[in-house]
């Protein structure tokens, strides 16, 4: 089985792996984080985004390799638009499981859920989860990731 | 952790059933099939002529029950029958219902099915299931019949090739 796990620089990716970390999931699974980087036309500051993207992303396979006991999580870092991104990939990995949190920080506030795990969940071509943030936020890191 | 499954008597809830039962869970996992009777508003729909009455009602019950034992015995069977699976048939509002038991088990994650929506390229999700994700109190996961081998060449817009066949 094949689980793409969504983050961003929020810290409600936190609370994403968190959930995943508290799971029991068959030794063959085989985890890969997934970050996206919005374009920008600044180069150097793409380049700044996209090196503090690949450091937070490193940090936090590490961590969830740490829990999980996996031999490995993958990461991948793609620059474009976060939804059409993360479903293309979906689509190319042959995904089994989309995890990804309900909204960033910006929408934390939001009842709904945020557009871009809305168009994920409708876009995908494999099943999606939706982490709502203030659920594993009430069951205060378990796991301590 | 609690996980309700909201099912119905439909090909995707049974790919639900049969994708969550060959899954592992953590010894302690709590599971609790529940489908909803969905119940007309009568005094409106009896003025049209197309009200419930209660016969009606109780065999739609009974219908309801058979079927989220038949689920139960499935998710036992497959996790070699070891899990206690609770039960549960609310009559309402489908949402409400399904909303209304989250809250009041305390659910960790709601599991429910993507049922294909012909004819509208690129929206999967019907009413309901929209509706439960957006109002859920827990983390929502929507279960697809199976996985398009397609190429990312396909595109965003491409995802209109049938989950739920």
């Amino acid at each position: 089985m094949k689980v793409l796990i969504a983050v961003d620089s929020c810290s409600s990716s936190d609370s994403v792996l968190s959930q995943i970390a508290s799971r029991r999931w068959s030794p063959s699974t085989e985890f890969e984080l997934l970050m996206v980087v919005e374009h920008c036309h600044v180069d150097e500051m793409l380049r700044q985004l996209l090196h503090q993207s690949q450091i937070i992303l490193s940090e936090r396979a590490d961590l969830l390799k740490l829990k999980l006991q996996a031999k490995s999580v993958k990461t991948t870092l793609l620059e474009g638009k976060a939804a059409e991104s993360i479903v293309n990939y979906a689509r190319e990995i042959h995904a089994d499981l989309i995890i990804i949190g309900s909204h960033g920080d910006a929408g934390r506030r939001m009842a709904k859920v945020g557009s871009v795990a809305a168009a994920v969940v409708d876009h995908a071509p494999c099943s999606v989860e939706v982490v709502k943030i203030q659920t594993s936020e009430r069951q205060a890191h378990p796991t301590g990731v | 952790m609690k996980v309700l499954i909201a099912v119905n008597d439909s090909k995707e809830s049974r790919n639900v059933i049969e994708q969550i039962a060959t899954r592992p869970w953590r010894a302690e996992t709590q599971f609790k099939v529940m489908t909803v009777v969905a119940s007309l508003d009568n005094q409106k729909w009896t003025d049209w002529g197309l009200g419930v009455d209660d016969e009606d009602l109780t065999e739609f019950k009974t219908k309801a029950t058979d079927l989220v034992n038949r689920y139960a015995s499935r998710i036992k069977a497959l996790m070699d029958g070891g899990k206690f699976v609770e039960e549960q048939v609310r009559v309402g509002h489908v949402c409400d219902e399904v909303i209304a038991e989250l809250k009041a088990w305390d659910a960790d994650l709601l599991v429910i099915g993507a049922h294909e929506n012909k004819g509208v390229p690129d929206v999967i999700l019907g009413n309901n299931a929209r509706h439960l994700l957006n109002n859920a109190p827990c983390s929502v996961q929507i279960i697809k019949m199976r996985p398009v081998r397609a190429t990312a060449k396909e595109g965003f817009a491409a995802t209109n090739v049938p989950c739920c066949s």
